[in-house]
């Protein structure tokens, strides 16, 4: 189906069957100039849609498939499954190059986040915390359909309004909104990523989906401790992110058994996080680095009398991740 | 705190090239509030650079020091007279201010002047902090096909990365740049891959509940501390 068609349809449902001639002249004109209207209306509405439905296909579905990701000159290709039951996400992962290795996990989703999930609330203005629109710091486009893994996909633009964030090319599952394509654009328009199915199925094998269930619940996998619910938006025991890229806000924060603590800010779409490590590590100097998409800038701050290194990890530019790190404050000075 | 002060001096004279990052310069910006040492480098950093442009002016007057204490002299308007006397101190401040504002946009313009070779003079007499090596490997793999139409701003930044495309093995986490300068041996750079493979493990546990991108982000960690726990 081509935008053109989803206008039309969406015309098609206001035209008069009835009415005299002289109101079916009126109509037209009305048809001649709606399809401008039309398209961008329909279109948004589409991307959310898709967007959303994007959202909660990874929480909902069971699927096995190949993927291959790639940054760098770097690939690597997974034999995945992802099974749910009771709401809970169980995966497991099977190497396909180099060393034989597997991994399993559960996805502790809704674990120490805010409650919500952050895509679903950035396109659904009704959700909990949706004022914060995703539009607003993205356009979002739809480009038409296209192919991915054998499977009709839309695909979708994401196209940032300022400098501070990725772009995004996404190819999402039109009967199950899986993402079964994901370009991740710097802003010289740069593939720093590139994360594709190569083949995907929505019929997991029971005794397949029984295995990684068996293997999962024999053991491990931690539960962080979160912490609690009233620390305030930017604010984690005296330290103040004092500036974030506009449109980011908390998804998640908690501290682990050594001190470390982390917040997790995200705009729906990018994500990163801050750490404050109190612990050793004093030999470890200040640093910048990269790997594919992701940015980490570590910074030390010398705080209540502690030497903290204070790092911010993300899927953000560089110098967003540097701007974030410069503003870190601990007190409210 | 030599080491410290050092490092301070290094990023001072970046800031002159205009290669120090924002992070950098908030940190000389703030240490320069404090330290007298720190200033007066500054200033003949300044001095240095018009001098190799030949434009000093013929006498070398720091107004500085005589501004400060005209400011620190003033006396501070009181009782009744103060209600009108307050513009007027307020205007005495503000020539002041001004004097020191036209000094400085001169010799930032002097700075900032272009030609003749200077950059190369500057770099060869003053401690320029090393430049971080610049290429655009992080992005030279294969080449993508872009999808037409992705319209994004134009760029201000670029991303820079060390990692060669002709590593046999890739690493696991690029350093890109170091503050201090100097190359960490290899037990400080497998250390910080260590920490940075960590904090991006935790960081991608929370990103992919987070970001609704199914597989992607866990995509994103190195195979071998994908499984650890």
């Amino acid at each position: 189906m081509r935008p053109r068609q989803w206008c039309c349809s969406l015309l098609d449902r206001y035209r008069p069957t009835s009415l005299a001639k002289q109101a079916v002249t009126l109509m037209s004109l009305f048809l001649l100039s709606a399809p401008v209207w039309g398209e961008g209306q329909s279109q948004s509405v589409m991307v959310d849609d898709i967007l959303g439905r994007m959202s909660s296909a990874n929480r909902e579905l069971d699927y096995q498939g190949i993927f291959t990701y790639e940054y760098a000159g770097v690939l690597k290709s997974v034999k995945v499954t992802h099974v749910v039951r009771d709401g809970i996400a169980y995966q497991h992962w099977y190497y396909l190059n180099g060393p034989r290795q597997e991994a399993v996990r559960f996805s502790a989703d809704g674990a120490c986040s805010v409650p919500g999930d952050n895509l679903e609330r950035s396109v659904n203005p009704t959700a909990v915390g949706g004022s914060d629109r995703l539009n607003n710091h993205y356009e979002l486009q739809l480009r038409g359909s296209g192919r991915v893994a054998d499977r009709s996909v839309w695909l979708i633009h994401i196209v940032p309004r300022d400098m501070l964030r990725y772009g995004y090319v996404f190819a999402v599952d039109q009967q199950t909104g899986l993402l079964l394509q994901s370009l991740l654009l710097d802003s010289d328009k740069r593939v720093l990523e590139r994360f594709q199915y190569m083949d995907v199925s929505f019929a997991v094998a029971p005794d397949v989906a029984e295995a990684v269930l068996a293997r999962i619940e024999s053991g491990e996998v931690a539960t962080p401790q979160c912490l609690a619910s009233e620390q305030s938006a930017n604010t984690i025991q005296g330290w103040q992110a004092a500036w974030l890229p506009p449109g980011f806000a908390l998804a998640s924060s908690e501290k682990d058994d050594r001190g470390v603590e982390t917040l997790v800010f995200s705009d729906g779409l990018s994500v990163f996080s801050i750490f404050f490590d109190p612990t050793g590590n004093q030999q470890l100097p200040e640093v910048q680095a990269q790997r594919g998409a992701t940015v980490a800038q570590m910074i030390r701050i010398e705080a209540a009398g502690r030497n903290y290194l204070v790092s911010v990890v993300g899927e953000v530019p560089v110098e967003t991740a540097q701007r974030v790190a410069g503003f870190i404050k601990y007190g409210s000075d | 705190m030599g080491d410290k002060s050092m490092r301070i001096q290094e990023t001072l004279s970046a800031m002159m090239d205009n290669e120090a990052t924002e992070l950098d310069t908030r940190r000389v910006l703030r240490e320069l509030d404090e330290d007298g040492e720190l200033r007066s480098a500054w200033h003949r950093y300044h001095l240095a650079s018009s001098a190799m442009h030949r434009e000093l002016p013929p006498r070398i007057v720091d107004l500085s020091a005589r501004i400060s204490a005209a400011i620190a002299d003033e006396q501070a308007p009181s009782s009744t007279f103060s209600r009108f006397l307050q513009p007027l101190s307020k205007v005495a401040v503000a020539a002041t201010v001004a004097a020191v504002a036209v000094l400085g946009v001169q010799q930032l313009q002097l700075a900032g002047v272009p030609g003749t070779g200077s950059a190369q003079q500057v770099a060869s007499t003053l401690p320029v902090a090393p430049q971080a090596e610049r290429d655009s490997s992080a992005t030279s793999g294969p080449q993508f096909q872009l999808p037409a139409g992705f319209d994004l701003p134009p760029v201000a930044g670029r991303v820079a990365s060390t990692e060669s495309k002709y590593a046999v093995e890739p690493r696991p986490v690029t350093i890109m740049q170091q503050v201090p300068q100097a190359q960490p041996d290899r037990e400080t750079q497998l250390e910080i891959q260590a920490y940075l493979n960590s904090m991006m493990k935790r960081h991608t546990e929370k990103a992919s509940s987070s970001a609704s991108q199914g597989m992607l982000p866990y995509a994103r960690l190195p195979q071998e501390i994908n499984n650890a726990p």
